[in-house]
């Protein structure tokens, strides 16, 4: 092995100097950004959350009583019943977004960049309108009930609107692009002739795809899992607009805290702030399984 | 040459009116959105050689943070009746020396007597608007014969029983008030037997109630979503007219009642004008033909008996004096609003 003495360049060391200065330069546009517009809002709801509310306003006054009635599980229900909607819509999203990422990774170039515009094409539409159009095609004499009834299918109109499964069809339409785009990008990158290898020793195509394409698209699963999961918990204009006042979400609670008079500034900051603690502890656990699993497979 | 002379004469005019602008006073008014008619605006500025300005708010909190927080002063503003004591309490507002309304007669005793629960002696405030909320319902889905009571206790009606069709306002006052007053209480008792009285009924209502929401009913009602809805009469009403299937009704045991009013702010700087454009809104001509600009009812009572009969004989807009005896104006309570605010999440919660 040879060893190599390292003689510093004083003119490289300028070079290093003005990179590093050019760096920060180039990312401090970002940083005041983030800064500014994250960091600093979101310190103003930690200090809120330990604030005492007033009727009209708040009370710089410390308290502990969000945090208290928080964890007295006074709003227990609503962080339940938002989880398991969360949970329902990004298992739909899942499995219904792995077919369609699959296929377009798969389909010639021309073909995948048409699909992916289609897959992109919703957002050019804003949420409410598109939340809006949903409550004219699912309401009781809405559309879809019109074209059951004419084709004699049922006889009386269904029943969707303003029920959970509602909720749940416009979360699963609204956060399957999440799904299906970061999915798309983890499986366009396989190596598909690893599929003819475990075929070639005798796999058949479902065990190849679940010894071989499933755990090489487990990052995308990770990714979009997350990106549907977590909007999906706070959703507010959803369940507010389609939903039922019976299942009631954290994202309304939280809402209706800064709203209504008296205003409880303190309550909707705390209730933000404890939801994103379990997002956070839910997310770092996860990642740290996946991340074991990794290492343990590596090894 | 022409062209240049044509210029010459622009610019000369823009000239003359600008600097014309500098000595025209101004008068800074902050309005509900689309809730006064432009052209009585342009009257006004025409007869007084003035020029008005108008921002506009789209609800009382905004215009509340707006004006403790903006250096922006404002001379005229239009809040609801609990916010006109919520400014007043701030000492925001200026108190009115009505020698100088020439018009303030035309205003009806029976309204003005209303707006003491918020404003005691009509020191702060002139009346605007004024509107009641009742219940819409869908006729094709909602027989007669279930609404013949028309009392609120509707709302508890085994025919609306796992139907998921009854929505109410997302107001804790407009829905505690409707059970306080079902119950034969005022919509501003707090008292514990009150709102004992009042949790127990909604509790009943809640099993019948799809959502609170102040919005959606508006095209709930009309896609057979919803069947039945409280609501405001002035929104029922302009529904009522593009939707033949659609029956509103003020609740028999009486209602809540809202009142918008104008107050002078107390740090405005033109006084004078502000006095002469609340007369000038007085006026029974002027004061009719806002009130049918905006389909809300008036105060004025010398205008609403010009106003058309098909508006003012609509016991739906103007009731009875004998019904208006059972509204209650929704009065600014202070920390017992947390009652009201308490039985509202509970019924919520559930």
């Amino acid at each position: 092995m040879k060893h190599y003495v390292y003689i510093q360049n004083p003119l490289e060391v300028a070079e290093r100097k003005r990179k590093n200065l050019q760096s920060w330069i180039l990312t401090a546009p970002a940083m005041i950004w983030l800064l500014l517009f994250f960091l600093i809002p979101y310190l103003i709801v930690i200090i809120y959350s330990f604030l005492t509310p007033d009727i009209y306003d708040i009370k710089f006054e410390f308290s502990l009583d969000a945090y208290r009635q928080v964890f007295s599980g006074a709003y227990l229900q609503p962080f339940l019943i938002s989880f398991r909607m969360a949970f329902i819509t990004t298992i739909a999203c899942l499995i219904l977004g792995y077919p369609v990422a699959y296929f377009i990774a798969r389909a010639k170039e021309k073909t995948r960049n048409t699909l992916l515009v289609f897959i992109i094409i919703p957002f050019w539409t804003n949420l409410i309108i598109r939340i809006f159009s949903w409550r004219i095609f699912l309401a009781y004499n809405g559309v879809l009930n019109d074209i059951l009834m004419n084709l004699h299918l049922i006889q009386q109109p269904l029943e969707i609107m303003r029920t959970d499964l509602a909720v749940a069809l416009v979360m699963v339409y609204v956060y399957l692009p999440y799904m299906i785009l970061p999915l798309y990008s983890v499986i366009e990158k396989i190596d598909f002739t690893l599929l003819n290898a475990a075929m070639d020793l005798g796999a058949n195509e479902i065990k190849a795809f679940f010894k071989v394409t499933l755990p090489l698209s487990i990052s995308g699963i990770f990714a979009g899992g997350i990106l549907v999961f977590i909007p999906a918990l706070g959703a507010y204009l959803i369940t507010q607009l389609v939903g039922n006042q019976k299942s009631l979400y954290i994202g309304q609670v939280i809402t209706y805290k800064i709203k209504n008079i008296p205003r409880n500034w303190p309550m909707a900051s705390a209730l933000s702030l404890v939801l994103l603690m379990i997002v956070t502890i839910l997310l770092v656990a996860s990642y740290l399984i996946f991340m074991h699993r990794r290492r343990r497979k590596v090894a | 040459m022409k062209k240049i002379m044509l210029i010459l004469v622009a610019v000369l005019a823009m000239l003359m009116l600008t600097s014309c602008g500098k000595d025209q006073r101004v008068l800074y008014v902050f309005n509900w959105t689309d809730y006064i008619d432009p052209g009585l605006i342009e009257r006004f500025e025409e007869e007084n050689n003035c020029k008005v300005k108008l921002s506009t708010y789209d609800s009382n909190e905004n215009m509340l943070i707006k004006i403790k927080s903006s250096r922006e002063s404002f001379d005229l503003v239009f809040p609801s009746g609990d916010h006109v004591t919520i400014m007043s309490q701030s000492e925001l507002l200026e108190p009115l020396d009505k020698t100088k309304l020439l018009n303030y007669p035309n205003l009806d005793p029976a309204l003005l007597q209303k707006a003491e629960t918020f404003d005691p002696g009509n020191k702060y405030s002139i009346p605007y608007f004024w509107g009641l909320t009742g219940m819409i319902y869908n006729k094709s889905f909602v027989n007669e014969e279930i609404i013949t009571s028309r009392s609120w206790n509707i709302l508890a009606n085994d025919f609306f029983k796992t139907k998921n069709k009854v929505t109410m306002l997302d107001d804790a006052r407009e829905v505690v008030g409707a059970a306080l007053i079902y119950s034969g209480y005022d919509l501003n008792d707090t008292s514990e037997a009150a709102i004992a009285k009042a949790r127990e009924v909604l509790s009943v209502w809640d099993q019948n109630i799809t959502q609170f929401d102040s919005d959606s009913y508006k095209n709930e009602v009309q896609d057979g979503t919803s069947w039945l809805a409280q609501a405001y009469n002035g929104d029922a009403l302009q529904l009522m007219e593009q939707n033949q299937d659609l029956g509103f009704f003020l609740p028999a045991e009486g209602t809540s009642l809202w009142m918008d009013n104008v107050v002078i702010l107390k740090s405005s700087k033109n006084k004078d004008l502000a006095y002469k454009f609340i007369d000038f809104l007085l006026d029974a001509e002027n004061a009719k033909v806002n009130s049918e600009y905006t389909q809300y009812a008036t105060p004025n009572k010398a205008a609403s008996e010009m106003i058309s009969t098909e508006l003012s004989g609509n016991p739906l807009i103007y009731p009875s004096q004998e019904y208006l005896d059972k509204c209650y104006m929704i009065k600014f309570l202070g920390e017992d609003i947390k009652k009201i605010d308490s039985v509202y999440e509970s019924i919520k919660m559930q």
